[in-house]
């Protein structure tokens, strides 16, 4: 991000013989400010350290340098993608956090990092019932009997049936699905996940944080976009497909096709849309200004045409 | 001539970086407060609706990001920006609206009285001049010029974030300062 950096400066932009007045307004417009109130610097800060800490704590706890996302990702692509992918299984199909509190040692710290993602702190959880935490069975049963009582949810991590755990939370039908799986199937999916195509920081423009990266990992949405209707025993059954392939959260992209609707397309196109909205009538205040100060400037001709191109129709923005 | 003055943030900004990394609050009370004003008058020379709600959407969305960030003060500064755009142009799309084009409304809300005295020793300085001349932009002019020159934006970054090419972005870029030196021009003879 930011092209040239340091080296980058707004006389760049001026001729020689621009007069002064050009050169004080952009000087203006470089230095632009407009302060921020005592009271809403207050509220902002306050909502940051909401996220802020959360990430922290979840880098420090899983032992990986400041990192949020990248190294979730790097534990479910690790050695513990298994116990990742069972944990997460638990909190989204059983639906309850005393389920996680249950889990043994590693699998409970899988199942803390999906959750610290979200800003779910496990470690508060009530203790577990004792229906709830029996999970599930092998992959078999709990395609029978979702609600029976299965094995211990350490069998979760085994490299066979991490998903088959989900198939035990027939009691908690309405948690079946949820975002937050979304973003570790993004991670699952390609080792890098969604978010980093879009919030490159530092790295290229496409930033983000539209509000698609918001859905994409983590937010408040999550929980609204839960699949209507998703029966435990319905849900955790397409789960436990996946979970042969040792990609869990697959299935649960699946039922969040509404979600992801609601994502990083929209934003790309919305901006689209909003700047091709202007272009017509830039178009229309340039036409007269191609004969005074475009003259000489091919370049600029070509891409007069394929903004005109771009103008007209906007599935065009997308396919440059 | 730099696109901004050196702040005190850029001065120590590995620093600064690495504590917020770090969760330490007074680096991210750095960050904002070197930031924030800048962010806060493009959302207001792009007549935001909710300037400041779009405002702390930016902060939050960098502090989720922060962790992947590597780069410098520059860098980050046009990161920043960008993302205000981006939460510019989700208002606009909640709001089924236009870009307001900067002239008498956001005029008369920054220097609505309810705003803290300093905003309105801001909006008596040249700040109307500033618009004035910005009125005689289109959006798109105005979207490059203010990504470019305010947050030092690169053209390739800006290209990016209004979802257009390069060369395109550089048209704009060019047609925008034509007219602002035709229209001062005009200005100055008129006067």
């Amino acid at each position: 991000m930011g092209g040239n950096g340091d080296d980058m400066g707004h006389d760049e932009l001026l001729n020689p013989d621009d007069s002064p007045e050009l050169a004080h307004l952009l000087d203006r417009l470089a230095g632009f400010e407009v302060p921020v109130d005592r009271e809403t610097q207050a509220v902002h800060l306050s909502a940051m350290r909401g996220v802020i800490v959360p990430v922290v704590d979840l880098a420090a706890r899983q032992g990986v340098a400041q990192t949020t996302e990248r190294p979730l990702h790097q534990l479910i692509a690790g050695n513990l993608a298994r116990a990742a992918a069972a944990a997460l299984v638990v909190l989204v199909s059983i639906g309850g956090l005393a389920a996680a509190q249950a889990l043994p040692g590693p699998l409970q710290s899988a199942a803390s990092a999906v959750a610290g993602v979200v800003g779910v702190d496990i470690s508060r959880a009530q203790p577990a019932p004792t229906t709830t935490t029996s999970a599930p069975a092998s992959t078999t049963t709990s395609e029978n009997t979702p609600d029976s009582t299965g094995p211990d949810p350490a069998d979760a991590a085994s490299a066979s049936s991490p998903v088959a755990v989900s198939a035990s939370a027939a009691t908690v039908a309405d948690t079946a699905t949820s975002v937050t799986p979304a973003c570790t199937d993004d991670a699952q999916s390609d080792g890098n996940g969604e978010e980093e195509s879009d919030d490159d920081a530092g790295k290229t423009a496409d930033d983000d944080g539209t509000a698609a990266d918001d859905d994409a990992c983590g937010d408040d949405e999550q929980n609204e976009t839960s699949s209507d209707g998703v029966s435990a025993t319905t849900a955790p059954a397409k789960e436990t497909t996946a979970s042969t392939d040792a990609d869990p959260v697959t299935t649960v992209d699946d039922d969040d096709d509404s979600d992801d609707g609601d994502s990083d397309d929209d934003d790309s196109t919305d901006v689209s849309d909003s700047v091709d909205e202007d272009d017509s009538s830039d178009e229309d205040d340039s036409s007269d200004e191609d004969d005074e100060g475009d003259s000489g400037k091919s370049d600029e001709d070509d891409e007069e045409s394929s903004e005109n191109d771009e103008s007209t129709d906007d599935a065009s923005d997308k396919d440059d | 001539m730099r696109l901004h003055d050196v702040s005190s943030l850029e001065a120590q900004f590995s620093r600064v970086l690495a504590s917020a990394k770090s969760g330490d609050e007074q680096a991210w009370t750095a960050i904002y407060s070197d930031l924030a004003p800048a962010l806060h008058g493009y959302l207001r020379l792009r007549g935001a609706a909710s300037a400041e709600d779009l405002l702390g959407e930016t902060f939050l969305q960098l502090a989720r990001k922060l962790q992947d960030f590597e780069g410098e003060y520059a860098q980050f500064r046009s990161w920043a920006f960008v993302i205000t755009h981006h939460r510019l142009i989700d208002e606009r799309r909640r709001h089924g609206r236009r870009p307001t084009v900067n002239g008498e409304d956001e005029l008369a809300e920054v220097a609505d009285p309810s705003h803290s005295p300093e905003q309105i020793a801001l909006a008596n300085d040249e700040w109307p001049w500033v618009a004035e001349q910005l009125s005689a932009l289109t959006q798109d002019q105005q979207d490059v010029i203010l990504l470019r020159v305010m947050g030092g934006v690169s053209v390739e970054e800006t290209a990016a974030a209004l979802g257009k090419k390069s060369g395109t972005v550089r048209v704009i870029q060019h047609r925008a300062l034509t007219t602002l030196r035709h229209s001062m021009r005009a200005r100055s003879v008129t006067e």
